[in-house]
């Protein structure tokens, strides 16, 4: 008896986590839906701006057949927040990653076409997905953060006891910078 | 383009967090670390967005650093929007227009509240009407012009003091719908002070000169009222340079 009380004014008095662990896994899906909802935007934007491109460079078919592709593979894969496994993250990443390098081999093919750049339609869509690719970042950064803070809860001691015995979630994967290479090799394309 | 790049690789190789460059703290409505804008302007603009605050309820926010540390504007823009929570809670009608003066890059970071009049197409066309004015050097005009197409896509009108005029210079062949806008505007604020100089004359003299402190505008938004409500950004906006 002594001992329960103990128990009960240290979960009254210590933050225990009973509270935060629920609260911080709520935010973890509502960050996961936001970044959802930015890729989806993303991917709505790429049916407009293929007509745009098909316009002027219709012989680009090859960098226009792999946007759609890549971008019909992006959207088939979706996940809800608990079905976050490593490895659906990590399938879910390759999948928009590979959209964003056909993105951005397209943008580097419309170099060759002024005409195109100075179609007013099309630099409208090219600020759009600029813009959509910077809430992207943000929606990634915010659910990155998110993340962290539930698997401090659920990792670090005290919370992590009332984890262990009540609440019995699991450490979630971390978003991983994909296609480094890649990513390191686009700025040697000068303009 | 570039930017369009500098995106993509600010997204995939820089999601981590970058420690550089620090917010400033909010002391009111133009945060001018470059000293970009003349103290007459600084004053009319920080006093027209007080009142703008006051009676639309929209928070718009001017920040001016000398320049980036390791960091892309749209990094150190949602930085500053996050830090400051500008506009109120729940309602998130603010808007941060961010001008780094050594990088010469500028950016919108549009509040959610307004993301639907304030779209990210918008705030490029207003960047773009911006830089010609920041070219030739008349940064005065070019902040006004900004903010107060700004408050046009959200069907406002943000009215500076006497002092204040921003003058648009044509482009070739923009959007319609945004050059009618800023005929209106235009037309608008010459209606409201007929007696100015006329749009026309030559450059430069619009802020300084003879209009010492702004007409009756007094000392501008005191720091004290002034400040962020919990205000929510997603990324929201567009970025340019000049």
């Amino acid at each position: 008896m002594k001992y329960l009380s103990l128990i009960a004014v240290l979960f009254l008095s210590v933050s225990c986590g009973i509270q935060s662990i629920p609260t911080a896994l709520n935010q973890v899906d509502a960050d996961w839906a936001e970044v959802q909802n930015q890729y989806k935007r993303r991917s709505d934007l790429i049916p407009n701006l293929v007509e745009v491109v098909k316009g002027y460079a219709s012989h680009e078919k090859e960098t226009l057949t792999g946007v759609v592709e890549a971008r019909a593979k992006a959207t088939q894969v979706n996940f809800t927040a608990d079905q976050l496994t490593e490895e659906n993250m990590k399938k879910f990443q390759q999948a928009q990653g590979g959209l964003s390098s056909a993105l951005s081999r397209l943008m580097v093919t419309v170099e060759r076409y002024p005409d195109l750049k100075a179609n007013q339609n099309f630099r409208d869509l090219q600020s759009q997905l600029e813009g959509t690719e910077n809430r992207i970042t943000v929606a990634r950064n915010r659910y990155i953060e998110g993340i962290k803070n539930f698997n401090n809860l659920v990792t670090v001691p005290p919370t992590s006891w009332t984890n262990s015995l009540f609440l019995k979630n699991s450490k979630k994967p971390q978003f991983a910078v994909e296609n480094l290479e890649e990513a390191q090799k686009a700025p040697a394309v000068k303009f | 383009m570039l930017s369009y790049f500098k995106s993509l690789l600010f997204f995939t190789v820089f999601s981590a967090q970058v420690f550089a460059l620090e917010v400033p703290s909010l002391t009111g409505p133009v945060v001018d670390e470059a000293q970009f804008l003349s103290r007459s302007a600084h004053t009319a603009i920080e006093s027209a967005l007080v009142n703008f605050n006051q009676t639309e309820g929209i928070q718009f926010q001017v920040l001016i650093i000398d320049k980036l540390v390791d960091e892309s504007i749209e990094g150190y823009s949602i930085k500053v929007v996050d830090e400051w929570k500008l506009g109120k809670k729940g309602d998130d009608r603010a808007a941060l227009l961010l001008i780094s003066l050594e990088d010469r890059k500028m950016r919108i970071e549009v509040g959610r509240g307004l993301e639907g009049t304030l779209t990210d197409l918008t705030t490029n066309r207003i960047l773009d009407e911006m830089k010609p004015h920041f070219k030739a050097g008349d940064y005065d005009n070019g902040v006004a012009l900004g903010l107060a197409l700004m408050a046009r896509a959200d069907g406002k009108n943000l009215k500076f003091g006497d002092a204040v005029r921003p003058r648009h210079e044509r482009k070739r062949g923009s959007a319609s719908l945004v050059m009618f806008a800023i005929f209106g505007l235009i037309f608008f604020l010459q209606f409201l002070f007929p007696n100015g100089r006329g749009g026309r004359g030559g450059r430069g003299g619009m802020w300084g000169g003879g209009f010492g402190g702004g007409g009756g505008f007094g000392g501008g938004g005191g720091g004290s009222s002034w400040g962020g409500g919990g205000g929510g950004f997603s990324g929201g906006g567009s970025s340019g340079s000049w």
